[in-house]
């Protein structure tokens, strides 16, 4: 079985994280693994994406995502 | 908070995940943490050095292919570790492999050869 990180979700995670799913019907599984420890992970790993997708300057976002999508594919990852 | 702040945080975020993952205790030992990530960072051919025997593969897989890493590959990894434990040793694994792909990336784009 997989690492069920959720199971050692705080209270204010548990309470997020039903949030999420009452729009979305799931939590999405990088979402998870950030909220698990952002001070050792997940925040400085979303500011990080966040700076490499949206602040390229050769590159318009359209292929950005595009590479980011064949990369993804290449690493049979779904997200 | 101030654009400019803004902008300056972004661009150092990557530095403070790897401080933290370097520096910051966590339940796994800190020598151990710091041996994945460089070993994940060691494409090619990672050969002997301070990540245990039983942690070799799962580190490896992670770096190298990990979507080939299974269920039976964490249930391998319980028998010594904990939740918390196998998520510190998978972070440091991708993070270590993602910093030395983005080093390869930034040294082609340099003109240099890999």
């Amino acid at each position: 079985m997989r690492l069920d990180l959720e199971a050692e979700f705080t209270l204010k995670q548990r309470i997020k994280g039903w949030l999420i799913r009452r729009v979305f019907d799931v939590i999405p599984g990088p979402l998870v693994t950030m909220s698990y420890d952002p001070e050792l992970f997940g925040t400085n790993f979303s500011i990080a994406l966040q700076d490499a997708m949206r602040r390229m300057r050769h590159w318009s976002r359209g292929e950005v995502e595009l590479f980011a999508a064949f990369v993804s594919k290449e690493n049979s990852c779904a997200y | 908070m101030v654009p400019s702040v803004m902008a300056d945080n972004r661009g150092r975020a990557r530095e403070r995940l790897l401080d933290q993952l370097n520096n910051r205790e966590g339940a796994l030992d800190l020598n151990l943490r710091r041996a994945i990530l460089l070993r994940a960072a060691r494409l090619d051919d990672p050969g002997d050095d301070a990540v245990p025997d039983a942690l070799r593969g799962y580190v490896d897989k992670v770096a190298r292919n990990a979507y080939k890493v299974t269920d039976e590959d964490i249930d391998a990894l319980r028998e010594r570790y904990d939740t918390r434990q196998i998520y510190e040793i998978t972070v440091g694994a991708a993070v270590g492999a993602a910093s030395a792909r983005r080093e390869a990336a930034l040294e082609l784009l340099r003109g240099g050869q890999r």
